[in-house]
């Protein structure tokens, strides 16, 4: 009997293709924007989380976590003081440190990050996962003045290896003061990471040391040097202060202890941070917008399922008649009221089965971009739990929402009996 | 087992509790394979008492019998069963479901209906074949017609196509709510003259209202609804 009904219904919502098309479309964009939006936000928070893995500590100087964590790692904004040479080296020779990367910034090169730092970066930095930086060509810098490149780098400037490359002093796009005495040759390119190495400039901290020599006022004076030509042992290299740096612990127990000594470290002010929880502390203010855009998506939804509620209305009006006729070949109201919930429901499961495949469509055509420009790579993957979960609320919903026009059927079915009553 | 089809004893309907009682019917039969002539100007009621006789209202007060069962009696559910079973009905026009073909609207009761499937089978004929027979025998001669959308027939062969959906299945009785009406008056005499022959065919009852007194004479018998109406009323 049921089975009967559902082709009535399916030849019913054949015979008004249009409108119900429509409705089954606009079904499909809410089902699309609904999982699109909770595909990205997983993404994008899972890549947020995973712009840096591995490490046990951020250390900077005393100020708050979340800028410290955004000047280190994000390359926004500007530390308040930098870390002696001294104390650095204090901390990292303590016994139960593994590994530390140094991290000097300060400097750009056509609006992108510089990063002074050494080839521990290559050995232990790690991403998403724990994957190592590796390069798509080249290899990481051995002399002074070596530069490696971030993808993104390398692509928007179109640069090759063994490019020569001009510094320019503090940040920003069109920068006053160059360092034009002392170009960097790029070593190596990085493949992209989707983190924000993507965008930076590595450098020595020797080489970031040299061209500063001589512009201790923040502008080129007569003790600037001329000449690549320097003894890497020269004296004047040395770095005096580093900006931040990150440290790996040979026991991961330690960490709390040595983040409680770095933190109360006498000869200079100092913050320890865990990465993992100062990015958990920033995505509360990122993910903000994340909520809002389910919101909006949700809203969709209900704006969809809305519409399908009232074209069946509207329709209802026209299949008195119809349903009249129904009734006297034999149809109980009962038969009435199902046919209805069948009908809103086939609608509802087409709509979300167009989503679906419009939804997995447009993912296999935007990845391979998405992936080359941000980094951003969308596993095509099968609808987590929780969008399952969404795909039954609006099944449910629809099913909600096809009880009215049902209800609103049973009672003409029943005040018309045989014929219309207006 | 009573000859009758359908009997009607002091039937009274009213809309409402406190609704005068729009008509009152002593004793009303129609039995087996009469040809029942009832006639009803506008707004006698004639709608509302084929809904009594269809098990669709119930009536305030009065027993209606139909093949010996009292509908009164029975559950909503029933009640619908019986009409698929027993009865085929014809209305004065929009009688068919838009979004099926002709052959589906024809064979649309015996969806409902395991008894009419059932005549079908005793019979040795398929759905199909009874749907072209009946068409045929209704002067459709064309086969092709059966899987004709049923928006693009002329209003008599879709009273025809409604006919031959009533007759699917032999129900005992068939009810007819002024079929003629869209139609001219040749068509008409025609139409009415195809109905009866295979009404007689399968045995079954024909109930017929009409306003328009000038068929009556066609019918066995002829009833007048005035003749029920209540006193209040009148």
């Amino acid at each position: 009997m049921n089975i009967k009904i559902f082709l009535l219904a399916l030849k019913s919502l054949r015979f008004r293709k249009l409108s119900i098309g429509l409705t089954i479309f606009s079904l499909a964009i809410s089902v699309v924007l609904l999982l699109g939006v909770d595909i990205i936000r997983v993404q994008a928070k899972e890549k947020f989380a995973n712009t840096i893995s591995g490490t046990d500590l951020i250390v900077g100087s005393r100020s708050g976590s979340t800028q410290l964590l955004l000047y280190s790692i994000f390359h926004l904004g500007n530390a308040t003081n930098n870390v002696s040479w001294e104390s650095y080296n204090k901390i990292i020779s303590h016994p139960r440190v593994n590994w530390s990367i140094p991290i000097s910034l300060g400097d750009s090169h056509k609006g992108y990050r510089v990063v002074g730092t050494t080839t521990d970066i290559f050995q232990y930095y790690r991403y998403s996962k724990r994957h190592k930086l590796t390069f798509s060509s080249g290899q990481e810098f051995s002399g002074i003045f070596g530069a490696v490149l971030g993808a993104e780098v390398a692509k928007k400037l179109d640069y090759q290896l063994d490019e020569k490359i001009i510094l320019a002093h503090g940040m920003g796009n069109v920068s006053f003061a160059e360092h034009k005495n002392l170009p960097f040759t790029v070593t190596g390119i990085l493949k992209p990471t989707g983190t924000p190495i993507d965008r930076s400039v590595l450098i020595t901290l020797k080489g970031l040391e040299a061209v500063h020599i001589g512009w201790e006022q923040g502008v080129p004076s007569k003790n600037a040097i001329q000449t690549n030509d320097l003894e890497k042992d020269d004296d004047r290299l040395q770095s005096k202060s580093i900006t931040a740096f990150l440290l790996g612990l040979k026991n991961k127990q330690d960490i709390f202890s040595i983040q409680r000594g770095i933190n109360n470290y006498k000869s200079e002010p100092l913050l320890a941070i865990l990465p993992g929880i100062a990015l958990m502390e920033l995505w509360k203010v990122v993910g903000a917008v994340e909520k809002v855009m389910l919101i909006i998506a949700a809203l969709v939804v209900v704006t969809g399922l809305l519409g399908m509620l009232a074209i069946i209305l509207t329709n209802l009006n026209e299949r008195r008649r119809e349903i009249a006729v129904l009734r006297s070949v034999g149809a109980s109201p009962k038969t009435i009221f199902t046919l209805m919930v069948i009908e809103s429901e086939i609608l509802v499961i087409l709509g979300i089965f167009l989503g679906l495949i419009i939804l997995y469509f447009l993912l296999a055509l935007i990845n391979p971009m998405l992936f080359n420009t941000y980094g951003l790579n969308i596993e095509l993957q099968s609808p987590t739990k929780l969008q399952w979960i969404m795909l039954l609320i609006i099944l449910l919903g629809g099913l909600v929402a096809a009880i009215f026009p049902a209800i609103s059927a049973y009672r003409k079915t029943l005040q018309d009996g045989l014929t219309i009553r207006t | 087992m009573s000859q009758d089809c359908i009997q009607l004893s002091n039937v009274e309907f009213c809309w409402g509790n406190n609704q005068p009682s729009l008509f009152n019917i002593e004793s009303l039969t129609l039995r087996k394979a009469e040809k029942l002539f009832i006639h009803g100007p506008s707004g006698c009621g004639k709608t509302t008492l084929l809904n009594l006789i269809s098990g669709v209202l119930m009536p305030t007060r009065g027993d209606i019998l139909v093949l010996g069962n009292n509908m009164f009696s029975q559950k909503q559910k029933l009640r619908d069963q019986y009409r698929a079973d027993h009865m085929g009905i014809i209305f004065q026009q929009f009688n068919l479901i838009p979004y099926l073909n002709v052959l589906e609207n024809i064979t649309l009761p015996c969806l409902f209906s395991w008894r009419r499937r059932e005549m079908l089978s005793i019979q040795k004929r398929s759905s199909t074949d009874e749907a072209l027979r009946l068409l045929a025998a209704l002067g459709l001669k064309d086969k092709d017609i059966i899987f004709k959308n049923v928006t693009e027939l002329s209003t008599g062969q879709q009273q025809r196509v409604a006919a031959a959906r009533a007759l699917i299945g032999s129900p005992e009785i068939i009810i007819a709510d002024e079929p003629t009406s869209a139609l001219d008056q040749d068509a008409k005499q025609g139409f009415l003259e195809l109905l009866f022959d295979e009404a007689k065919k399968s045995n079954s009852a024909l109930l017929f209202v009409s306003h328009d007194l000038t068929l009556s004479n066609l019918f066995d018998r002829s009833v007048s609804l005035n003749e029920f109406r209540s006193v209040e009323n009148a």
